[in-house]
């Protein structure tokens, strides 16, 4: 779609954006030394680090990816928020106060806290920067598809705009200016999203003009002419949308009927919002490509109490089958979820953040409450989004600024300004946590680099420069999968390669170095190789069709984590028997 | 909790960091809830491709059972954080962080 360029837009974004630079650029003065530029210290104050917490968590994928999942297939979107919340419970009561007591800098510190092994920082610097890179991808993707509407720039400018001023917040002052971006997007995002989730209530349902029905399809394709929609050169007047606003007086994604036969509910309560929504009849676009080129757009009416249930979407498909390998499949991801966010990098090196233990669990909870808060309203703000006539068929990741936008043009630009630094303060964290595994584990520990405290700084900074850059490059070639897909993956391999090394050397004595370096580099491979040759792989990235993809696929279901994470802990603790010393004490009464 | 052994393989000695008992029951109990949440989701709400029970089910005023237990998966992370913030035991001293040197951020 084309969209207008809103003049109050693009006011506002390059003002979000250099009130953003100019607080790294003033707090970039502050840190010098290697303690600074990577943990800020460990001088961070814990409720800060709660919010800034939730300002690395809630990403492109929390925030664009699950409200446009919700805006096109209801509940699905909605079982992300769940199990990246669920995930929280594991990193509180497991992972956040020994890893705050083992590490220094980085997540490799941790485990190899007991074994000052130069192997286990190999693997685990590999582990961070293949995982680092998978969650770079999406945010880098939702770069791109919000500069579109704001600014009416292409998708690669939104992705290089990113890259650059990510760049310059690492490359100034590091964990410090990473840790302000942070909080200052994660308080935005909550405090902007929570308004608009009251204008959601405020607005409640209503019909639109006239029905959409089944005469209502509409076609686009892309020549050799330039895009055509419904048979004619795309343009201003001659959208998708276009015909539909001028028949029904809204677009896409609307109400087809309401209980009670009314036309319009008015305010509702958030409980009775949802009853209302379970008890309506919902136009959903089934989106089908053609072998000539042309994609076409039908409206099917589906009961809302059916939008409210797991499996519409091709990714939790399997959940309503009878067979067995979609049920896996679904259970995978739930999993990948749950035990993931205790073994994301990123997250993992806030802890190092704060001065110890205890601030790291009253942080921990401050993130959980800030987190939580935002998943319950992307509840709301993903059936608004369905339900607001404004949605884009061609790309769910614009569900939430195109809800916003109808609610004014002034929140729109707020919204899409608050979103973009929501990329960017992910994006930080993921190049400080890429920074870190290439200065300090790589080079200054497995090759030896003699490096003092600044030239370890300035390594770390080039670092970041590196994996900016190639965070731009994937963010372009990976324009059109959906975010939340993408971090699904992440997931996956996170806890795949993280989280049983992790927990075995915290809750296992005879945990062995080769033990631990085995389990992150089979939990690593095997993840990655399995997500590769997935059908969901083979039909979104290698383009195959839907049928040829799972013919080709060599794994019966797309998500591993079912298989992988068992699989890391039986590989660490073979290895690890296996290659125990023999004087190998026996251990002390109290453990 | 903690106690020193000689570590296998490694250099330095074991130090056990399993929770407390309090950190121990708050966990097992939100594992219960979400994976009975996800085993309902997998096999007790679809037949035959239709929904039949399980998160279909309507409470609250009409709405699904898979929506209030989702708010609540969610809510209830953070009703376990404070009762774990408020009630857990004091964290062991971290030997390993060393005072700052430079100034606060």
């Amino acid at each position: 779609m084309i969209y207008e360029t809103s003049p109050l837009a693009v006011a506002i974004f390059p003002a979000f954006v250099l009130a953003v630079l100019g607080l790294s650029f003033w707090l970039g003065s502050r840190a010098k030394s290697a303690g600074g530029y990577f943990a800020a210290h460990g001088q961070i104050g814990w409720f800060v680090n709660g919010i800034a917490f939730a300002g690395d968590y809630l990403s492109a994928a929390s925030f664009l990816g699950i409200c446009g999942m919700i805006a096109f297939f209801g509940y699905d979107g909605f079982l992300y928020s769940i199990g990246y919340l669920a995930g929280w419970v594991v990193a509180l009561f497991v992972i956040a106060e020994p890893i705050k007591r083992l590490g220094k800098y980085t997540l490799a510190d941790a485990l190899n806290a007991r074994f000052q092994s130069r192997g286990v920082k190999l693997v685990a610097a590999i582990a961070t920067l293949v995982i680092s890179l998978f969650y770079l991808i999406p945010q880098m993707v939702g770069a791109g598809a919000l500069v579109k509407p704001l600014l009416g720039l292409p998708h690669w400018a939104g992705v290089v705009m990113v890259g650059a001023a990510v760049t310059v917040i690492v490359a100034t002052a590091g964990m410090v200016s990473t840790t302000w971006v942070q909080f200052v997007k994660g308080t935005l995002l909550v405090v902007v999203c929570t308004a608009i989730v009251a204008m959601i209530l405020d607005r409640g349902f209503a019909l639109p003009r006239a029905p959409i029905g089944a005469g209502d399809v509409q076609t686009l394709s892309r020549g050799a002419d330039g895009v055509v929609v419904n048979g004619a050169p795309i343009a201003p007047d001659n959208q998708l949308d276009s015909r539909l606003r001028e028949a029904h007086g809204v677009g896409f994604g609307s109400i087809a009927a309401l209980p009670g036969g009314v036309s319009s509910t008015g305010p509702l309560g958030p409980l009775t919002y949802l009853s209302t929504f379970a008890d309506s009849t919902v136009v959903t676009w089934r989106r089908t490509q053609g072998d000539d080129g042309v994609t076409t757009f039908t409206p099917v009416e589906r009961k809302g109490s059916d939008l409210l249930l797991p499996g519409a979407n091709p990714t939790f498909k399997g959940v309503r089958d009878d067979g067995v390998a979609g049920k896996l499949d679904f259970i995978s991801l739930m999993l990948a979820l749950f035990l993931g966010t205790a073994s994301l990098p990123h997250i993992l090196i806030r802890y190092y953040t704060v001065k110890d233990a205890a601030a790291a669990r009253k942080s921990t909870v401050v993130g959980i409450g800030a987190i939580g808060c935002f998943y319950v309203l992307t509840l709301y703000l993903g059936l608004g989004a369905m339900t607001s006539g404004a949605l884009d068929p061609t790309d769910s990741n614009m569900a939430a600024p195109l809800l916003a936008r109808t609610f004014g043009e002034g929140l729109f630009a707020v919204i899409s300004a608050v979103a973009f630094t929501t990329v960017l303060g992910t994006v930080s964290g993921l190049i400080m946590a890429g920074a870190g595994a290439v200065a300090h584990d790589l080079l200054k520990d497995v090759l030896r680099w003699e490096l003092t405290d600044r030239e370890q700084v300035r390594m770390g900074k080039i670092a970041a420069v590196a994996l900016g850059t190639g965070a731009v490059i994937l963010g372009v070639l990976f324009e059109k999968m959906n975010v939340t897909f993408l971090v699904g993956w992440a997931f996956n391999i996170a806890a795949s390669a993280n989280l049983p090394a992790l927990v075995m050397l915290l809750f296992w004595k005879r945990t062995t170095k080769q033990g631990v370096i085995a389990a992150i580099a089979v939990g690593l491979l095997s993840s990655l190789g399995w997500v590769l040759a997935s059908a969901d792989t083979m039909e979104k990235v290698y383009g195959f069709g839907a049928a040829d993809a799972r013919a080709m696929a060599l794994v019966p279901f797309s998500q591993p984590a079912i298989v992988t994470v068992p699989l890391g802990f039986v590989v660490l603790v073979v290895v690890s028997l296996l290659t125990a010393p023999r004087h190998a004490q026996a251990p002390a009464a109290g453990v | 909790m903690v106690g020193p052994v000689a570590e296998a393989g490694g250099s330095q000695q074991f130090e056990s960091h399993r929770p407390g008992a309090l950190a121990t029951v708050l966990f097992a109990l939100y594992l219960a809830g979400y994976s009975g949440f996800v085993l309902v989701a997998a096999f007790l709400t679809f037949a035959g491709g239709e929904a039949t029970g399980g998160l279909a089910v309507r409470v609250a005023g009409g709405v699904p059972v898979g929506v209030v237990a989702g708010l609540a998966l969610i809510v209830g992370a953070f009703g376990l954080a404070l009762v774990y913030a408020a009630f857990g035991p004091r964290p062991t001293v971290d030997r390993h962080a060393t005072p700052s040197t430079e100034p606060r951020a």
